[in-house]
């Protein structure tokens, strides 16, 4: 039933576009950087004559459809110069491709358009500048895609140094995050403290907090659409930089025939291997080694290829891997005789993989497709091993336990998507698409021998699950009349694991009303649902994190929300909004209490429960945008809470993401062209956690403590002021360089100790009283980083 | 040398700038109101117990005291009183006079000045070890040993979800006494049980309403054929309250301390206090 009401609606679509198709031209192009040919991604198009107004799209592309006249077209995108076109449109399609200059001295936003050009009525969407975030101060010398959101009003980050982001009240899953379109699961490196993007290889960022247009689903909280570059078309150039534990490279330009293919290649890897295990192996001998194995790398290749006019081809790759672990052998020979051999051994792993292929056609000058066929996979393994053997006159006996954990997720993913301008006031996009999701929640192999004791056997095998997503979407960007504008949309999706089959229809509406030439009212509602789940033992970002899909017993996480705002501009460069929103939540999920993942003797369902959830807030921004002091401040109040059956004897409590204050500011002032500060300061109150309030005597007669609610206690503020200072070599200092600049960055300048976790322990001798310990990471933290561009 | 001594700096930087900091903090608690704690067990084969004392506030050091100058009474279904139960400075606890009747409902009342809290459970039938035997060389291990097996069977009432607690000794000749054989490797215990100090505690998920053999290796040498004695089997089947507690508590012994997991409290049936009221249907069965 439900897919002949969908196949209606879309005939009766098609049937409305085409109809409007009658007496209008269209005016389409790529929009490209002049100096180096990057698609420019979230550019304006604006029409003088009839306030009609677009956006190019992640290729750079964009249509508009005008009736018989002669008009003006101006091309705007911060950090380029303003471009102007006067365009007669009489008879047949125009095809008007633009290069934007970039400025000498760079503007640096948040949002990459003045209100009044925000052509797509999305409460909460924002365009992240990349250039923006290089010059926020660093950790380790390192630019963080993820750091940079975290300072976002309704978006928080985890613990101290943590590259998780959440949004709205939610839980990290919720946030659906691409790259090229392809969802990437393994989002962070080293446990939480770097985000798994080289910032060398990006060309765009945006994010949609809550009522993300009807193209994105499968997610309750946001959507982080992260670009690649493409390369430029005009000749090799590269950068490279050396920082205190991160090196990275970034190359690109154009392969073969100089207008048809590009490459763009970059990877950044640890080298604290390559200082410490020399150390090590210095100190060992042939009865005692230690050899440490920490570090991780990723590797970015997008190639793209112009077959012609209207079609293109793109092949992009992203390889994360990370490796902690060590070996420690030693070797002894016995008061008795024997000769004892050990070999004990650890290894944590995690494997990050993505890989697109993309095609992108206009089919006609309305008409923009974009069809993808994509893989992702997410693995994450660790092991022990301890191996024993005793060597006699006579005999060899050995005695070895080998236990590894591996789980994963791998995604095959196939999508049509589909851009059409069919008027002066519609700009739909519709699509389909369908992914196999391959889980593999935990298995568990355990070898091991002991005399007594003999083990051969896998654990939980049947624990594997295959399941399939599929949706079909069509959304469109309105001009209802000069003042409103309008994006309604509708997502159907459906999902089926273990005979099961869920069927979804989600509505989307976000709608702009201009209050005056400055000011904005927008209001949006969106319902998603969500098939798949991060389970996390904590929000750490430690690297124990299962993904497991929705099942007959775990049902998909379903949420409502509402947002209402203003954003406007206000005298000498800012711009404010203010956005207030309600989140209702069913069939949200949480981990029942005493659940450990680490293991695959249980079935994860079994530490899984679901119920209602409740997220409200208030945010606000306030950037400058120009001059040589910009930056913004942000403030969000916030509150979320839960509501599940199994926890909390099933009594309502505070998420473990409610945090109720949140300020945070970013600054950078340009003294001149080689010389830029910044700073950053983050405040907010402290997350939920569960702290014993009493303690009695067990059935034995040992003290046991008793909690009285789960998350019934507030870590301590968190409060950190970082600054950083880039200073840019003269031209020509370095011969072979292009450019050259330092980044010396202070994390934590104020040395606060912010809370990292907290660890409970026993007070006295006796074993009673508990005391409260907080661990801190990352004091006072300077860093240098050296860059330069070739 | 000199490139050693460099990357020497380099990797002391990068320890003491990673290093972590742990700091003491003060706990902000609301007054903390202290609660009657009762832990009860019944059983058809013995009499009552019952052991009262106070919950104190988490940062408190005092010790924690039973109390012995509170009353315990047991009522059966229709709230007729059933037992008294007196205190024993020995055991610092309250002991009953006569086992209870299984599959009726019991309840504790227990008073202290002035305060009453309540605890309801009753056992149920328990299921019968059966077949009980041992084979002295099921396989060789590593060494060219062989291993023995000992097993038995019970049957599982289908009409009702069962919790079984199972302990398994062996008689040790050399110091002529019972000891714990180490059964957690079994495959069954491994998948189904929870290891507690108790024994190992498991439901009937896989088996209900049917007969379950359970076997478990021996080692060379443990069993001497002119001991005694040779295996004592003993199947406890619990009451819905008492294998969920027992659950509760193996998962609080390995959650609690440890900064990454999800807090555990302990299930408790005590309604206006803390603790547990439950039991257990006892079956023992020795092999000479």
């Amino acid at each position: 039933m439900l897919h002949i009401k969908l196949r209606v609606a879309l005939l009766i679509v098609f049937t409305f576009i085409l109809l409007n198709l009658q007496g209008q031209s269209s005016v389409s192009g790529f929009v490209t950087d002049e100096l180096f040919g990057e698609a420019v991604v979230g550019a304006v198009i604006k029409v003088i004559e009839t306030g009609e107004n677009t956006t190019t799209n992640n290729y750079g592309f964009y249509s508009l459809s005008l009736n018989k006249g002669t008009y003006t077209i101006v091309f705007i995108y911060s950090g380029y110069k303003s471009d102007t076109l006067t365009i007669p449109v009489y008879k047949g399609d125009i095809s008007q491709n633009i290069a934007l200059k970039t400025y000498q001295i760079e503007k640096v936003v948040l949002h990459g358009k003045n209100v009044e050009d925000n052509s797509d009525a999305q409460t909460g969407a924002i365009d992240i500048s990349v250039s923006r975030m290089k010059r926020l101060p660093l950790l380790l010398g390192e630019v963080d895609v993820i750091k940079s959101v975290q300072l976002l009003p309704g978006v928080k980050g985890g613990t101290e140094g943590s590259s998780g982001f959440y949004v709205r009240g939610g839980s990290q899953d919720q946030n659906l995050v691409l790259l090229d379109g392809v969802p990437l699961y393994g989002q962070n490196h080293f446990f939480g403290f770097f985000s798994a993007f080289n910032n060398d290889a990006i060309n765009s960022v945006q994010l949609y907090k809550g009522s993300f247009p009807a193209r994105y689903g499968g997610r309750l909280s946001s959507v982080l659409d992260v670009t690649m570059k493409e390369g430029n078309t005009h000749k090799l150039k590269g950068t490279a930089s050396l920082g205190a534990v991160i090196g990275r490279i970034a190359l690109d330009g154009p392969l073969g025939n100089k207008n048809k293919t590009t490459f763009a290649i970059s990877a950044r890897s640890t080298y604290i291997n390559y200082l410490i295990q020399p150390l090590f192996a210095a100190a060992s001998s042939d009865t005692a080694s230690f050899t440490p194995n920490i570090g991780f790398y990723d590797v970015n290749l997008k190639l793209s290829h112009k077959i012609d006019e209207n079609n293109r081809l793109f092949f992009s790759v992203y390889q994360g891997n990370d490796n902690v672990g060590f070996i420690d052998k030693r070797k002894r020979v016995l008061s008795n005789g024997p000769t004892l051999e050990t070999e004990t051994g650890f290894g944590l792993k995690m494997n990050n993989r993505t890989a697109a292929l993309r095609f992108n056609r206009i089919v006609n000058k309305h008409i923009f497709a974009n069809y993808t066929l994509s893989y992702t996979s997410y693995t994450l393994k660790n092991n022990i091993n301890l191996d024993y053997k005793l060597t006699t006159d006579t005999t060899v006996s050995r005695l070895y336990y080998n236990s590894a954990f591996k789980t994963a997720i791998n995604d095959i993913n196939l999508k049509a998507d589909f851009d059409q301008k069919p008027s002066v006031n519609h700009h739909i996009r519709y699509g389909i698409g369908t992914i196999v999701h391959f889980f593999n929640p935990g298995v568990q192999t355990l070898k091991a021998d002991y005399g007594n004791f003999f083990r051969d056997t896998v654990y939980g095998k049947n624990q594997k699950a295959n399941t399939l997503e599929t949706a079909a979407y069509i959304e469109d960007a309105m001009q209802i009349n000069k003042g409103t504008k309008a994006n309604i949309g509708m997502r159907a999706m459906h999902y089926a694991a273990f005979n099961k089959s869920y069927y979804f229809l989600e509505p989307r509406i976000a709608i702009n009303e201009s209050i005056d030439s400055n000011w904005i009212f927008r209001m949006s509602y969106a319902l998603n649902n969500q098939p798949v789940h991060l389970l996390a033992n904590n929000n750490l970002g430690l690297p124990m994190d299962i993904w497991v899909p929705s099942t007959k017993m775990i049902k998909p996480q379903k949420a409502h929300q509402v947002s209402l705002g203003i954003i406007g501009n206000l005298k000498k460069h800012f711009q404010f909004s203010g956005d207030v929103y309600y989140k209702w939540l069913r069939n949200a999920i949480d981990i029942a209490p005493g659940a450990d993942f680490v293991g695959a003797e249980r079935n994860w369902q079994d530490y899984v429960r679901q119920g209602n959830g409740e997220n409200y807030g208030l945010e606000l921004l306030l950037q400058k945008q120009e001059g040589k002091l910009n930056g913004w401040v942000s403030y969000t109040l916030s509150y979320a809470s839960r509501q599940i059956s199994g926890i909390n004897n099933g009594n309502s409590y505070f998420f473990r993401y409610d945090q109720r204050h949140n300020v945070s500011t970013t600054w950078s002032y340009e003294v001149n062209k080689r010389n830029v500060f910044g700073t950053t300061s983050i405040f907010s109150t402290g997350y939920p956690i569960t702290v014993p309030i009493g303690q009695y005597l067990d059935l034995d007669g040992n003290i046991v403590y008793e909690y009285g609610g789960k998350n019934n206690y507030r870590m301590e503020n968190y409060f950190r002021l970082d600054f950083n200072y880039i200073h840019y070599l003269k031209p020509g200092k370095l011969k072979w360089a292009k450019e050259a600049w330092y980044n010396i960055s202070i994390y934590n300048a104020t040395n606060r100790l912010n809370p990292f976790f907290y660890q409970i322990s026993n007070k006295s001798t006796t074993g009673n009283g508990i005391v409260l310990e907080r661990v801190s990471i990352f004091p006072f933290f300077p860093s240098v980083s050296f860059n330069v561009a070739f | 040398m000199k490139k050693f001594r460099y990357q020497s700096i380099i990797f002391v930087v990068a320890l003491v700038t990673l290093y972590s900091c742990t700091r003491e903090v003060a706990v902000n608690l609301p007054p903390y109101s202290s609660k009657i704690v009762v832990n009860g067990l019944i059983s058809d084969k013995d009499v009552s117990k019952v052991q009262i004392s106070s919950s104190i506030s988490s940062l408190d050091t005092n010790p924690i005291n039973y109390i012995y100058d509170g009353t315990a009474q047991l009522y059966n279904e229709q709230d007729v009183l059933y037992d008294i139960l007196s205190y024993d400075a020995f055991s610092s606890g309250y002991i009953g006079t006569k086992p209870v009747v299984p599959g009726v409902f019991y309840t504790l009342k227990v008073n202290v000045k002035g305060k009453q809290v309540i605890g309801t459970t009753r056992i149920l039938a328990g299921a019968k070890i059966m077949n009980l035997a041992y084979q002295d060389m099921v396989r060789m291990d590593s060494t060219g040993l062989p291993i023995g097996e000992v097993s038995f069977s019970f049957n599982d009432d289908g009409s009702i979800e069962n919790y079984y607690r199972l302990n398994v000794l062996y008689y040790d000749n050399t110091r002529s006494e019972f000891k714990a054989l180490d059964i957690k490797d079994n495959y069954f215990l491994v998948i189904e049980a929870e290891q507690t100090n108790s024994g190992f505690v498991f439901k009937d998920r896989t088996f209900n309403g049917a007969i379950k053999k359970l076997n478990f290796e021996v080692p060379y040498g443990y069993i001497e054929n002119n001991a005694p004695y040779k295996f004592v089997i003993i199947l406890e089947t619990l009451n819905e309250d008492y294998s969920r507690y027992e659950n509760s508590r193996s998962l609080y012994n390995q959650r609690t301390g440890t900064p990454f997991s999800e807090s555990v409290e302990l299930y408790s049936n005590i309604k206006g206090g803390l603790g547990i009221f439950a039991g257990a249907n006892v079956s023992r069965d020795t092999l000479k």
